[in-house]
């Protein structure tokens, strides 16, 4: 986004064209979300035309008013100005909102995708229409373009909130209780959500990347996100997955494919294929992966997992090979 | 016998107001006696003096005490300001290490909790407690204990809660403290907020009653109630409100506690629980909080511009309904903090629609204000260039919160910086400028005919203004591309540097704005040498005040008979100062003002109000112990502080209140006779029992509310096969408490008929059914396990609740007992037992419901 | 002058410019309350149909006695000739006061009106309990 035209925003103009967030409402890329935008620009008109009148007629009677009025036109005022235009206004604006609620909730086509909080990063199942058994992934959504996706959301322990800007509205996420929300993604590329409800030390660390895809694409990704992890190529990663095995990583985490099946952490069957790693805070590099094995705290402050700072640098870089050979 | 001026009145025969009134025109013009007058100044001075030296702290009158709570609360926000100085430092730049997530956390939380419950509420409570008998033309509050032990209570409190922040051990779980997270939090700092607030909001009630039992007890003579000065009309709603509000909350408080401290599951989903009760209960506290907070603000503004434009109020009328309008309609808006959480439809749609019902009564508000402007001669001063600002913030605050209360679009914005800047507006424009005006306007009051710098005050007012909007705009824009609230630090790719740098920048701005103003409100001003009563021509009441300062709060208490007395009742103010009208004299050297009837303000009695006292004093801080060392969970000095905290209230009701008066009726003055004593309807303090006890039965059906919530939110409450409370026990206990209530109230009845001793035997027989009641309800419950799931532990936390009531309840009684034992209680002094027969109405039907709801309702739920 | 009961006709009379709103207070709790009661224990396919019809009924209801609160206050109000509240010589007198209180008991029930009829948007706009 640039610099000219937020300054436009600050001086009461209505354009920002050329935004290119990948977390703005601004910016939409579902169909939800566009209908929000509107609402949007109508309402900010609206806002800017009753501030501009109200202000104005307070400057006028404080410093301009050449003389005193009569007593009735100030009856008048008040009736026009506090009762008749309001109601009207508000009336017409509520059931233009009440209108668009059911759509945002609509049942998805077809796919299913099942997140649960946690603290902090998101279980992610994707439940294709008729599956017996998800697909297991975590910190990113995929998604098709061009239909409805539904979302049943949940918590493992606090309240988070489920948000796309791009894409549409939010919905908190409860232990205990599950609630539901659909998107309809419009255009491919990529975009980012965050957790919207704070959720503790690290509210600020739980976001993910989301990835729009035509549904052809999608569907060849989800077939390979569905396929066990590829074994390791080259020295390095095989030593990594050693060490993997030596340290216990599979306590809490699952590699599919390998005797690694913990459910306490994020799947990692295809960590090294995804858009970040940490959920949403880091790009999958080597030296990331390494980096956040060794400081989980320092990167992630109050993390369950422990921070690897024994491990000796060889161990430590064939473990992130590895892990980000897992594509 | 004639001699004896008691022997003419028994219990149902009392002494009744007599005389002239309305005086005369010829009787408020004849000259008082210069001799006359000296002897009764030299009298009401001694009265009325306030206790120098060390036991300067003791004092009560209303004056010092609203001082001392004004700049106790100034500083408190100065505190959360700074608070607010260091997020923004933190967040200036992407990935900044200034501040750590944990300390981060702290200070949001902090932020906002001190900036509510330390500063916004306790102002008001401040400033009414300043001016609010000024503008009625009374001598004081009606109780000036419980406004001293209320600011004791609230210093213990905030130094407690916000000096956390010291040791690192704050609340960091947000002001809305949301379980799961703060259940599951191991520290303190959950406990703190928790403990140390809901003391707080005791406080907060207590003002309550003090306030309105003030507005509609303690108005002089002949101000009827479309008279008042509109102030006292929005000191009236907020007082209801915050009867209405801080209850919920308070019974929100106590689960939570019950949660954290004995394993309680009232928000824990694996046990029944639902944290989405507490969200409730929080909101329902939480919105209409927001309008306690800008009402007795925009009351300010109300009195600011009709001084302004030289003219009264248009649509007096429009500005009372606009105040009760928002008073209502504010609850009607707590689910909108909750649209996303999942709820139907057409739940949302109702909150939906209500959310912008109260923009009609709200802009209402605002069109009066211009129709004053526009009929007025406008001249331009100070305090109205802080309320253009006010307005102009507050109607962008407003109209984003027009654009929020539409469902879609708030779950598009909800929990992001849009939020953050939304309601800095409202909170700006509809608290802080308004307040701001307020100083500066009654500046002259406080400091008695000093005034603050034009000069300053004008520098002041652009910083503040330009920083504010430098800061807070951009946040709008923040928020639409995606910064979520609450958030420590973010990343570099976002590109939300450069807004966040900004809005750091102009934070210094509005803090610089903040140190020129204490600055001129606290510099000495030795130099200045003006001394006018009433600088601004203002037509209110308060404008009477005495220059030099003296402690009596008005000489004489006037007749009034139009809104703006100062400007429409020629003599009004050099009568006043004379001593021509009421109770300028004290017979008895006691403090004395006059109490009115609700709705014409006709005299009906004198009532006797306390002078300074140390027991107040100890009754804060042994009531500060008694929630302090639960934080720690050290339960039994905690026990100790209860019980002495229960005793020091004993001995300052037992030594001060409800006195047999020297005389049954004195002269006030202008040929009027009025009672110095009244019971029931008629006192002051029943209407304080009243009150209260209306706070107090809010809470209780808050925890009603909740057994229903748990009912509607789960299939399996009650869950199948759980054991209930035993039957019997339930039955016979509601018997005992109802046989104790009837007790209660036939000693009362009797008592006033002359049968003393019957009356007396009959308190001591309702404390037996009460204690007999009390261990009935402890039998019903005693095997049930509330750590296992929601469903006993509601049952168990009503009856706790109900035996703590009891408790009081049976104290009550023998109050009484004690008192007539004492000959401090006649037949026809006898405030005591009405009291209490009037706070076992409550009790006894809080007694029926919980029975029925603990040992009938589970057979028709399931 | 005799003493009168103080709470009884004092705050009540007070409490009367409120009927308006408390019909509001009562007509939002009772949609809220039986919309949440009806979708979570009564329905079983969502549907909201007999829940609108009921809504509706006390919709009018309220309506109708708002409408009554409003009349009575105009009477008040224009008792003594309809001259604005307040602004009359003679503001303390109890003609005065009535004509106040009335006044703003009709304001008021202008407010809750308005408060009420937007409810309708929300009853009628939605077929299921999502």
């Amino acid at each position: 986004m640039s610099v000219r035209s937020s300054l436009l925003l600050l001086a009461g103009a209505l354009t920002l064209q050329g935004c290119s967030g990948r977390q703005s409402i601004l910016d939409t890329a579902g169909s939800d979300a566009a209908v929000l935008l509107t609402m949007f620009w109508v309402m900010l008109g609206g806002l800017v035309v009753v501030w501009l009148l109200v202000n104005g007629m307070m400057l006028f009677f404080h410093k301009l008013s050449p003389r005193k009025y009569d007593e009735s036109h100030a009856q008048k005022l008040i009736i026009g100005g506090g009762i008749v235009f309001p109601t009207v206004v508000i009336a017409a604006l509520l059931a233009w909102g009440l209108s668009i609620m059911p759509d945002q909730r609509a049942p998805g086509d077809g796919l299913r995708i099942e997140v649960v909080g946690e603290q902090w990063w998101w279980r992610v199942n994707y439940w294709p229409k008729g599956a017996d058994a998800p697909i297991v992934s975590a910190n990113e959504i995929r998604l098709p373009t061009g239909q409805r996706t539904e979302f049943t959301l949940s918590s493992a322990e606090v309240i988070h909130s489920f948000w796309i800007p791009a894409l549409g509205g939010k919905m908190d996420m409860f232990p205990g209780r599950e609630t539901m929300m659909s998107l309809h993604a419009t255009e491919p590329g990529s975009y980012r959500g965050q957790c919207a409800e704070f959720c503790g030390a690290s509210h600020a660390l739980m976001a993910f990347e989301v990835v729009a895809l035509a549904p052809d694409d999608f569907d060849a990704w989800l077939a390979r996100e569905a396929a066990p992890a590829v074994a390791p190529t080259g020295d390095t990663a095989q030593r990594g997955a050693v060490v993997f095995q030596e340290q216990g990583c599979g306590a809490c985490h699952t590699v599919r494919g390998t005797a690694a099946v913990g459910q306490v952490g994020p799947d990692l069957t295809h960590v090294g294929a995804r858009a970040s790693i940490g959920a949403g805070i880091l790009a999958p590099t080597i030296e990331n992966f390494s980096a956040w094995i060794y400081h989980t705290d320092d990167i992630k402050p109050e993390v369950d997992m422990p921070a690897y700072d024994t491990l000796p640098d060889d161990d430590l870089m064939a473990l992130a090979t590895y892990l980000q050979g897992l594509k | 016998m004639t001699d004896d001026p008691f022997a003419r009145f028994s219990g149902t025969n009392r002494p009744e107001p007599n005389g002239t009134y309305p005086p005369t025109e010829a009787m408020l013009a004849e000259p008082v006696d210069p001799d006359a007058q000296a002897a009764s100044t030299a009298r009401m001075r001694k009265a009325w003096q306030e206790p120098k030296g060390f036991t300067h702290f003791t004092a009560v009158n209303n004056d010092l005490v609203g001082k001392w709570y004004a700049l106790t609360a100034m500083f408190f926000m100065l505190c959360a300001g700074v608070l607010a100085l260091l997020m923004r430092v933190q967040l200036a730049v992407p990935d900044n290490t200034f501040l750590d997530a944990d300390r981060y956390n702290q200070f949001f939380t902090m932020h906002g909790s001190a900036m509510m419950f330390l500063f916004a509420v306790p102002m008001f409570e401040a400033i009414s407690i300043f001016l609010l008998p000024a503008f009625l033309g009374a001598r004081d509050m009606p109780f000036p204990r419980l406004s001293a032990y209320g600011f004791w209570c609230f210093v213990i409190g905030g130094i407690f809660v916000l000096g956390s922040v010291l040791f690192d051990v704050a609340p960091r779980g947000g002001w809305f403290m949301y379980p799961p997270l703060t259940t599951q939090d191991m520290g303190i700092g959950a406990d703190i907020w928790l403990l140390g607030l809901s003391f707080i909001e005791v406080a907060s009630i207590a003002a309550a009653v003090e306030l309105i039992v003030g507005v509609l007890k303690c108005r002089p003579p002949g101000m009827r109630v479309n008279l008042m000065p509109l102030y006292a009309w929005y000191v009236l709603v907020v007082g209801g409100m915050i009867l209405f509000a801080f209850p919920p909350l308070i019974a929100g408080d106590f689960l939570f506690e019950m949660e954290r401290s004995f394993d309680w599951p009232f928000f824990d989903p694996t046990r029944g629980g639902d944290p989405m009760l507490w969200q409730h209960l929080f909101w329902i506290f939480g919105h209409p909080e927001v309008y306690i907070v800008f009402l007795p603000s925009i009351a300010i503004a109300a009195m600011v511009i009709p001084t302004v434009a030289q003219r009264p109020i248009v649509g007096y009328s429009w500005i009372v309904l606009s105040a009760v309008g928002v008073g209502f309609l504010s609850f009607g808006l707590w689910v909108h903090h909750m649209f996303t959480t999942g709820l139907p439809n057409i739940s949302i749609g109702f909150f939906s629609a209500a959310s912008e019902a109260v923009v009609i009564p709200t802009g209402i508000q605002i069109f009066v204000f211009a129709a004053t402007l526009m009929v007025g001669k406008v001249k331009k001063s100070l305090p109205m260039l802080w309320i253009a600002g006010a307005l102009a913030i507050f109607v962008l605050g407003g109209l984003t919160g027009v654009m929020l209360a539409i469902a879609p679009f708030n779950w598009a914005v909800h929990d992001t910086y849009f939020i953050v800047a939304h309601l800095h507006y409202t909170l700006f424009g509809g608290m802080v400028f308004p307040l701001m005006a307020g100083v500066y306007y009654f500046y002259p009051f406080f400091r008695k005919g000093k005034m603050m710098s034009e000069t300053l005050g004008r520098w002041a007012f652009w910083l503040i203004f330009v920083g504010f909007n430098a800061a807070f705009l951009p946040m709008h824009y923040t928020g639409l591309i995606g910064m979520p609230r609450r958030v420590y630090t973010y990343g570099e790719g976002v590109d939300w540097g450069w807004l966040n740098m900004l809005s750091t920048a102009a934070s210094f701005v509005i803090a610089a704005g903040f140190a020129v103003f204490v600055w001129d409100l606290l510099r000495p001003k030795r130099d200045f040498t003006g001394d006018q009563r009433n600088p601004w021509n203002a037509g209110t009441l308060e404008w009477s005040h005495n220059v030099p300062e003296e402690q009596w709060g008005v000489r004489s208490i006037p007749y009034i008979t139009t809104r703006y007395p100062l400007w429409d009742q020629p003599k009004l103010v050099e009568r006043m100062h004379s001593g021509r009208y009421y109770l300028s004299d004290t017979k008895f050297g006691h403090r004395e003002t006059l109490v009115t009837s609700v709705l014409d303000a006709r005299p009906l009695h004198i009532q006797r109000v306390t002078g300074p006292a140390w027991i107040t004093l100890m009754a804060a801080g042994f009531t500060g112990g008694a929630f302090i060392f639960p934080t720690f969970h050290w339960y039994p000095p905690a026990i100790i502080c209860a019980a002495f905290a229960i005793v020091c209230v004993l001995y300052w009701l037992w030594t001060v209140t409800a006195q047999i008066p020297e005389e049954p009726t004195s002269d006030v003055g202008l040929g009027l006779t009025l009672p110095r004593y009244a019971s029931g309807p008629d006192a002051p303090g029943w209407w304080a029992v009243w009150i209260t006890m209306l706070g107090d039965a809010t809470a209780f059906a808050s925890l009603i509310f909740g057994f229903f919530f748990y009912w509607t939110a789960s299939s399996a409450f009650p869950p199948q096969g759980a054991s209930h409370a035993d039957g019997l026990a339930t039955g016979a206990a509601a018997v005992l408490l109802v046989l104790s209530w009837a007790a209660t109230r036939f000693a009362r009845d009797i008592n006033r008929k002359g049968y003393v001793r019957s009356a007396q035997a009959l308190l001591a027989t309702g404390i037996c059914l009460t204690a007999l009641g009390g261990s009935a309800v402890y039998l019903a419950v005693a095997d049930l396990q509330p750590t296992t799931h929601v469903y006993p532990a509601m049952i168990c936390v009503l009856a706790v609740w109900l035996c703590a009531h009891l408790l009081l309840g049976a104290i009550g009684q023998g109050y009484c007992l004690a008192r007539s034992l004492a000959g401090r209680m006649t037949p026809l002094y006898d405030a005591d037992v009405n009291n209490v027969s009037l706070l076992w109405h409550f009790i006894g039907l809080q007694a029926l419901v919980t029975c029925t709801v603990i040992g009938l309702l589970p057979g028709w739920m399931t | 002058m005799s003493t009168h009961n103080e709470f009884g006709t004092g705050v009540g009379l007070l409490m009367k410019i409120t009927i308006g709103p408390w019909i509001w207070a009562f007509h939002f709790v009772i949609s809220y309350g039986a919309a949440a009661i009806w979708c979570e224990k009564l329905t079983t396919n969502g549907d909201i149909g007999t829940l609108q019809l009921a809504l509706i009924a006390l919709t009018i209801a309220a309506l109708a006695g708002i409408a009554a609160t409003g009349i009575i206050g105009w009477r008040n109000w224009s008792a003594g000739g309809g001259k604005r509240a307040g602004t009359e010589p003679g503001i303390d007198t109890d003609e005065s006061r009535n004509r106040f209180l009335g006044q703003v008991s009709v304001l008021l029930s202008v407010v809750s009106a308005i408060g009420v009829v937007l409810m309708i948007l929300p009853i009628l706009m939605f077929g299921t309990c999502q």
